[in-house]
């Protein structure tokens, strides 16, 4: 509501209650801009949801295939991004070989340029260390039929090289022949990943999801459904932290940690907010008011 | 790409998150600007992807192949499935909309019977498996604990939706009981749900402060 020469001589409580919205939005903007300016790290703990994704990468052998779903947009690589690149980079650190797949149609050219960047750092070659498929259509249908064969919907990868004439993917046909499936998005995209692969196929699946996402799969986790969630910033903050030597030797900025340090400045203000806004409704509900 | 490259990407970029961000102080048309052309983007884009992706290697390349440098027809049972689909169109008539319920049931009914076992064991079966856990307090445990605060409130919640008794007495209790517990979950995730929103702010700034302008190291 806007501030108007009336509202100027309420009370204070009436004042906080009407205050100009794009006062609070400025709050927020300078809450979230001015932590970056300083140096502040704040601890990261370590949950055991994104421990066992991380022990389980951890424990693979090098040349393992293992299948990363980038199923994410430009509007959640806030979240998704981060999450992405620790675990490529992750991956790539243990030599794995990794298969990298997308499923959101906006998502094509930011897993190519994901796939591209990370295995850059690590020097890992296209069709020996790892393959981009790129993005197909109708994902229910492609995570069905991968349990089948790749090369069903996925004749050829993203830079129209066919599966056949890869090597690395020479003696990998289907989920069987992998070691686990993580997925990166949220939504409908994940439903189908735990529907049609985990539960069709028994493939193990780990989810990293936008903050959003998360709560509802805390189910699937202690259900068993899947073996790990890595859930929004926080999550990738997290995996950050279990990978901070490697970071540090790569000479890389931990965006998600970065970020969580600016997040807490952001939560403490909403939450000063909302305290002071419920206190302002009760001295007015107080003094009679509604 | 090279790094002017890189930079005049960024500037665009860096130009459209401030149109929208302002959006903030109120309606403008360089806001209208930026929503209309990641709009128009969005939309031309997918419709270039889904043909490259989709109509062109499922459809038209099945059917029509090159063998010897001639060209021949091949699956033509594919034509089968690309009328289907144009029949869809049919909708946009009033008069001949009754057409494109042909091809929906078709697709209703494969996505069902894809769909509806696969959730029900996912969702469902596993769920209710995985709420049936041992509720003894010896030894007692924090995962003694656990497990029954999962049942306790899993059935609270359950009775609160159970409208074929009243909710007085015992069954009012617990679905009052119930009501809280499933407030706890809306708590949990409106929690989440702020922090999603403030991450996507902070994604956006990281851009501008880091990326961009390379203020931030």
């Amino acid at each position: 509501m806007m501030n108007t020469p009336e509202s100027t001589h309420l009370p204070l409580a009436d004042r906080l209650l009407t205050i100009d919205r794009r006062f609070i939005y400025l709050f927020v903007m300078l809450a979230a801009v001015i932590p970056f300016m300083f140096k502040v790290e704040l601890d990261v703990e370590v949950t055991p949801e994104v421990m066992s994704v991380y022990s389980f990468i951890d424990k693979l052998k090098p040349g393992t295939p293992i299948l990363l779903a980038a199923d994410y947009d430009p509007q959640t690589q806030a979240e998704n991004g981060p999450q992405a690149e620790a675990l490529l980079r992750h991956m790539f650190k243990n030599n794995l070989r990794v298969i990298i797949m997308t499923l959101s149609q906006d998502g094509a050219a930011m897993a190519e340029m994901l796939s591209t960047s990370i295995s850059a750092e690590y020097n890992k070659i296209r069709g020996e260390d790892y393959v981009y498929l790129g993005y197909k259509p109708y994902f229910g249908i492609i995570i069905l039929s991968i349990g089948q064969n790749f090369r069903i919907s996925y004749p050829a990868d993203f830079y129209d090289t066919p599966l056949d004439e890869i090597p690395m993917m020479k003696n990998i046909h289907n989920y069987s022949d992998l070691a686990c499936v993580i997925q990166i998005g949220g939504g409908n995209v994940t439903h189908a990943w735990l529907t049609n692969a985990h539960e069709r196929y028994k493939v193990p699946l780990a989810i990293a999801v936008t903050a959003v996402s998360g709560p509802q799969y805390y189910a699937t986790l202690q259900s068993g459904q899947i073996f790990g969630l890595i859930g929004g910033l926080k999550g990738a903050a997290e995996y950050e932290t279990l990978l901070r030597d490697e970071y540090r030797r790569l000479g890389i900025i931990a965006r998600a940690i970065q970020g969580m340090n600016v997040q807490n400045f952001v939560h403490i203000l909403i939450i000063l907010l909302t305290l002071v806004g419920n206190a302002a409704f009760f001295v007015k509900k107080r003094q009679g008011g509604r | 790409m090279s790094p002017i490259e890189l930079t005049i990407w960024q500037t665009i970029g860096a130009f459209f998150t401030i149109a929208i961000f302002s959006f903030l102080y109120k309606d403008n048309p360089l806001y209208k600007i930026a929503e209309s052309i990641v709009v128009g983007v969005a939309a031309g884009y997918f419709t270039v992807l889904l043909f490259w992706t989709s109509l062109k290697p499922k459809f038209w390349d099945q059917i029509i192949t090159h063998r010897d440098g001639v060209l021949v027809i091949d699956k033509w049972w594919y034509i089968i499935p690309g009328i289907l689909g144009l029949l869809m169109y049919f909708h946009f008539s009033s008069k001949f909309a009754w057409i494109s319920r042909y091809p929906l049931c078709l697709y209703i009914g494969i996505g069902s019977g894809i769909a509806i076992p696969l959730s029900l064991q996912t969702f469902v079966l596993r769920q209710v498996e995985a709420t049936m856990l041992p509720v003894s307090l010896y030894p007692l445990e924090a995962q003694s604990i656990n497990n029954l605060l999962i049942v306790l409130m899993v059935v609270a919640a359950l009775i609160y939706f159970f409208f074929s008794m009243e909710h007085k007495g015992v069954v009012g209790k617990t679905a009052t009981f119930g009501i809280w517990v499933i407030m706890v979950g809306f708590g949990a995730s409106f929690g989440y749900t702020v922090m999603a929103r403030v991450s996507l702010l902070i994604g956006r700034i990281q851009f501008l402060l880091v990326d961009w302008l390379h203020w931030v190291k």
